[in-house]
Formats: C-alpha cells, structure tokens, sequence
C-alpha cells in the first residue's frame, strides 16, 4: 500500500470526525456544565435529521440551509426540555437523571415511529458525489463542508463560553451553582441556554449527515455510543477534549479498518480508549475527579 | 396506609378486568344458524412490529389482497377464504406463541410466514408438532434442509442467491475475481460466508473478504481497500443504508469494478434507488420477484398494490405472500376441502402450479419449489431484470467507469 492510500484513509478519517466532534461536543458541554448525561441526545439528532428532510420534502431546502433552522428549533426544544423534565431532576440520583433522559429518548424514537414510519427516508442533493481532487486523493465536498460548518460551530461555542459575559455565568454555574447563585447569575436561565446550545450541537450533526446517510427513528443509536467514547476519551467536559477525541478516533478506524480489517475497526478505537483510561483515567484533557 | 389503598387499588383493578375480558369473550354459539358452507382460514406471522415493521406490513396487504381475489372469484369450491393476521414481532419467542394461537385457537389449516428465518425455524418446529403447514417466505438454508413434512416454501433458499450472484459474475459480466464486502451481523456474516464457498467452488477469486457495521456512517476505508485490491467485481451482502454508502463512496473515490452485485438486501430496495440516486445507476442485485419478469399477472398485481396502498413493495421476498393463498386454495380443492387434514397436507406437497405471478410451483420431498433466482439492474432509476434470459424481458448495460457518466 503507497501513499496515496495512506493520505486517503487519513482524510477520510478527519472528515468522518468532523460528524462526531459535533455530536459529541453536545453531550460534554451538557455534562461539563450540568453534570447531566443525556442519553437522549442521540434522538435530538434524529430529530434534526427530520426536520431537514420536512423541509426538503416541502421546499426542496438544501440541508446545508434547513441546518440554521433545525438548529434554531431544537435549540427551543432543549430548553422546553430543560425547563420541564430535566429541571426536575438536576439535584436527584443520577439513575434517575439516567432513566429520564433515556426515556425520552425512546419515547422521540417511537413517536416518530408511529407518527410518520420506520422506513429510511433520504435527501439528495446534487452535489452528494462531488469531490475534489488533489494529489490523487478524494475530498468529498459534502463531508468537508461539515467539517467547516463543524469548526464553525465548535468556534462559536468556544468563544461564545470564554469571552461573552453569558458564557462567563455559565461557567461560573458549573463550577458551583450555589456560588453562582449567591453572585446574583440566574442559574436556571443559563441552564436553559446550556440546553439549548447542546440540543441545537445534536441538531448539527443531525441536519448535515442527513443527505450523506439516511433518516430514519433510530439513526441516533449509530452515534450515542460513540459520542459516549469520544467524550471520555477527551475528558468529559472538556469541548477541546470532544475535538480531540473525535480526531483521534475517526483516524483511528479508518487507517485500522485499511491497513487491519474493516470488521475490527471499532475494536482499534475501543483499544486506544482503554489505554487511554489506563494512562489517564480522567481522559486525555480531563480533570480526576476524586 | 400507602401500601395497603396501593394492593386494593391494583386488586379491584384486576377483578374489573377479569370481569371485562370474561363479558367480552362471546358465548359459545348456542343456535347459530347453520353455516352455508365452511370457511378456509389461513394465519400468517406477519412482523408487524419490531425490525421488520416495513416488510411485515407489505406481506399483510399482500395476503389480504390475495384472499379477496380468491374470495371474489368464487372461493374453493364456495367455501370462502378467511384470513387471521398475527404481529410475530419480528422475534422467535412472539412467533412460537402466535403459532400455536393461530393453529389451536383460531384452527387455521394452514399458515404463511415469517420474514426472518429466525422466526421461522422456530414457529416451524411448532406447526411441525401440531402438524400444520406452514408455508414460508424466509430464506435460511436449514428450514427446508430439517426434511419436515410440513414446511413449504415457494422462494429460493440463501445458497441459490450465492450461486446466482457468482454464476452471473462469471458468465455474463465474465470476472474471474472478485471482493466481497458484507455486514458483520448474523445475515450478513452467514451468507459472505456461502457467497464465499461458492465462488471458490466455482472459480471465482476472492481476492478481499471485508465486514463493516450496518451502522456505519462512512465506508471509504472499506472502499480505499476493495480499490488496491482491484477486483472484476464487488459482491455485496448489505441493509439500505450502507448499499448507499457504498455506491456514493464508490463514485467519490472513483473505485470502478467491472459491476458491483448485491445479494438482495438493500441494493434491492426502492430506499436505495431514492438514496442514492444517479450512483445506483447500473448496479445489480439478486431477487426472487420483480414486476416485469415473464410470470403471468407479476405487473398487474405490483401496480394494484401501488395504486390501493399508494406505496410500491420490495422486490426481496415479499410478493411470495400473494401467491401463498393461491397455493393453499388449489390444495384444498385437490383434496375437495380441508377437513381431512393429512390429505390436505398431501395435496399440498402435490401442488403443480405451472404459471403463476411467481413462477412454476412444484415442491420437492423437503417442500423446496425449485424457484429461480433472478438478477435486476438499476436502469433509468428502476429496477429492470436482465438475468436469466428465460424470465428476463431485456439484457444487461455494461457499467460505465464514472468518469464517462
């Protein structure tokens, strides 16, 4: 094997993580600030996908448009969820916080099930084939265009939690939600905010990977655990952790799947996350928590 | 007092059920009028729920519009045909338990099913017991192999979908090697593994064996290794999603095998063709059925069925659910009825069925009709047959490389 199959597998590795940084940097600002886990997140996706594919079905809407608006509205359905289920809660044992999210996961799952069907739906898009090429790899125009939008995205967050005044008070939130409180921060407001900002992260990956695989109830459980892997593999919390993670991971299968076996792919990425958490139990930009 | 109002709650909850099942249930017919004529009544497992939901419903609407057109042409000999639908769930336990109620309770003579052969080995060892035919549309190797005198299948078995997508490599595309790409789960796994024995027996190289997710959101690695291992052809055993990635991944990475063959599965479902659009142009896959194939009335009933449901059915193992009915029907007016049911099953065994919508029908000593596999190619945005010429309304296109599309 040359090069060239050497620098393919590498960009198919960095393009399939642009999807996963997305998803999972979802779940860990969720769990950095909250310390919820949200086993749901995989159906906010899913529910993204199908918002994308009503407005292609209706309008004929390019999923790289319909993404603003899956994620403006999933960003509202994460804080309604927020405000009524999770809120509740917050400060109760964590199998319940487990149990909650779950279930609603599986209820999107069968409400969309019964509401519309289980057959896969698909939104084709003219340019789905196109690549460039250079050097005689392909770069699938597609999947870069997520990768930038990613990157956009993953920015805007990063800036939006260091440098604003809200980003501040969230922050101070999950550092303590007491103190913050003390200072005069409206904690539930910026839990709400935190929300919505991880369900409209999920509504991302959702709208984008819609037209490159299919739409369908239960495409959130292709994701769910892999984001779980990449989340504790970056550290949990950590947004640069979800990143690297996702980096890691993504290059991880795809070289193991063409220099080893496709069929043992996972079990390299799995591999490199146990010695990982051997080596770092807290992830790789995790704090220890004791 | 919490738990004692909670066991008087669920207490008096469970008298009124009782009550309410026990009102429900009719009385035994005390004067009813004497019948005309008895009913015939055929059950089927349909997987209305569960993974096959999509499948389970088009073989239900399939069955029900086969009753009623035996039903509207007179019945068997004026007996009418009754149907008895019951959801397996797509899983073995619900359809061992739905067999047995469809054979003790609903006293069905007969009963169709399932899609997955999982369920099948298993509800047929059930109507094996209560000696019941059951008359399958699954298609493992072992359900007709077990030699019991009371399973049926009119379709093909997974081997000969091995030996049609090999023979067709190899006599009409004329590849002397080829790759194969499947799901790791149990189907995909099982039928690599006999597509594989197959093309070895017959000559045909193997030159890559490659197992990936059905899941799987990206398939260039496998893809960037079907590429260096430059084989004539790509024999794939897969579900809809990865049949689209596996073209679209194919085109971006401009991986050109002389044809990519699937074994049913997702490469012959409508879902791949919508998926994948101008890049499931010239691919072929194995089926049992297709519209325009040369058997009597196939086109009629595919377009009825799409004009009455206003959705087109998958060409894998679904029409043969129209057909059940039929055969039962002409059993039971060879044997003059089916109260006798050992000659019933004989009858059955007998049935010599030489030009229906899915083919000749004529079972062998393990129940297995020698049912001819056919091979379908994506042209103009549908499925055409082109293999073999028998059944075949046109031949092949050659696959151009995708620089020339």
């Amino acid at each position: 094997m040359d090069f060239q199959v050497l620098a393919q597998g590498l960009v198919s590795g960095i393009l399939i993580a642009g999807i996963y940084a997305l998803f999972a940097s979802g779940i860990t600002l969720l769990f950095g600030i909250m310390r919820i886990v949200n086993f749901g997140h995989g159906e906010l996706l899913m529910l993204a996908g199908y918002i994308s594919y009503w407005l292609y079905l209706g309008f004929k809407m390019d999923p790289f448009v319909s993404v603003w608006i899956s994620m403006a509205v999933l960003f509202v359905v994460g804080m309604f969820v927020q405000r009524f289920l999770i809120n509740r809660v917050l400060s109760a044992a964590e199998e319940n916080q487990i149990v909650l999210t779950l279930g609603l996961g599986i209820f999107l799952q069968n409400a969309i099930m019964l509401g519309w069907s289980p057959d896969p739906m698909s939104i084709r898009t003219p340019y789905s084939s196109e690549v460039l090429r250079f050097l005689g790899v392909s770069i699938s125009i597609p999947s870069l265009g997520v990768l930038v939008l990613c990157l956009l995205f993953i920015s805007i967050m990063f800036i939006f939690l260091t440098r604003t005044n809200w980003g501040k008070a969230i922050r101070a939130v999950a550092q303590s939600r007491q103190g913050a409180m003390l200072v005069g921060i409206n904690v539930n407001r910026m839990l709400l905010i935190t929300f919505g900002f991880s369900a409209a992260l999920a509504a991302a990956a959702g709208s984008l990977l819609a037209p490159i695989t299919y739409v369908f109830p239960t495409m959130g459980l292709s994701y769910i655990v892999k984001g779980f892997i990449i989340v504790v593999l970056g550290g949990m919390g950590s947004i640069t952790g979800a990143l690297l993670g996702s980096l890691i991971i993504g290059v991880v299968e795809s070289l193991s799947a063409i220099y080893i076996s496709t069929g043992y792919k996972d079990a390299f990425s799995l591999l490199v996350f146990l010695l990982v958490l051997v080596f770092r139990p807290g992830g790789l930009l995790g704090k220890t928590r004791v | 007092m919490r738990v004692g109002s909670w066991q008087f709650l669920v207490g008096s909850l469970i008298v009124v059920l009782v009550l309410l099942v026990s009102a429900c249930t009719p009385a035994p017919p005390a004067s009813k009028p004497a019948e005309k004529k008895e009913t015939i009544k055929y059950g089927i497992l349909a997987s209305l729920t569960g993974a096959w939901a999509t499948q389970g419903a088009q073989h239900k609407n399939l069955s029900e519009m086969a009753i009623r057109d035996i039903n509207a042409q007179g019945g068997v000999n004026g007996a009418m045909m009754e149907l008895v639908v019951e959801d397996d769930k797509s899983t073995p336990e619900a359809g061992v338990a739905a067999t047995e109620k469809l054979i003790t309770r609903d006293k069905v003579v007969a009963i169709g099913g399932s899609y997955s052969s999982g369920v099948t080995l298993a509800a047929m060892k059930v109507a094996t017991r209560l000696e019941t035919p059951m008359i399958t549309w699954s298609v493992a190797n072992e359900i007709t192999d077990q030699g019991s005198k009371y399973i049926f299948r009119p379709g093909q078995k997974a081997l000969w979908y091995a030996e049609a997508m090999v023979k067709f490599a190899k006599d009409e595309i004329g590849a002397n090697t080829g790759a194969l790409v499947h799901t790791d789960d149990a189907y995909g796994t099982s039928t690599a593994k006999s597509i594989k024995e197959v093309a070895e027996a017959q000559g045909l190289k193997v030159l890559a064996d490659e197992a990936y997710s059905p899941q799987s959101v990206d398939l260039s690695p496998v893809i960037i290794k079907l590429k260096a291992a430059r084989p004539d052809v790509v024999l794939a055993v897969s579900s809809v999603n990865d049949s689209k990635l596996l073209v679209t991944q194919s085109h971006q990475l401009d991986f050109n095998p002389k044809a990519i063959i699937g074994g049913g599965g997702g490469f012959s479902t409508l879902e791949y063709i919508e998926g994948a659009g101008k890049d499931s142009e010239y691919t072929f896959s194995t089926v049992d059925w297709t519209p325009d194939v040369k058997w009597p009335g196939a086109n009629e009933i595919y377009e009825r069925y799409q004009k009455e449901f206003g959705r087109q059915f998958n060409l894998s193992s679904i029409s043969v659910a129209y057909i059940i009915p039929g055969i039962v029907a002409e059993a039971a007016k060879n044997a003059g009825g089916v109260a006798d049911k050992t000659k019933f099953r004989d009858a059955l065994a007998s049935v010599d069925m030489k030009d229906s919508m899915y083919g000749p029908i004529k079972f062998d000593k393990n129940g297995q009709n020698q049912h001819s596999v056919l091979v379908v190619q994506v042209q103009n945005g549908k499925f055409v047959t082109v293999w073999p010429k028998q059944w075949a309304p046109t031949s092949f296109k050659p696959v151009p490389s995708w620089d020339k599309r």
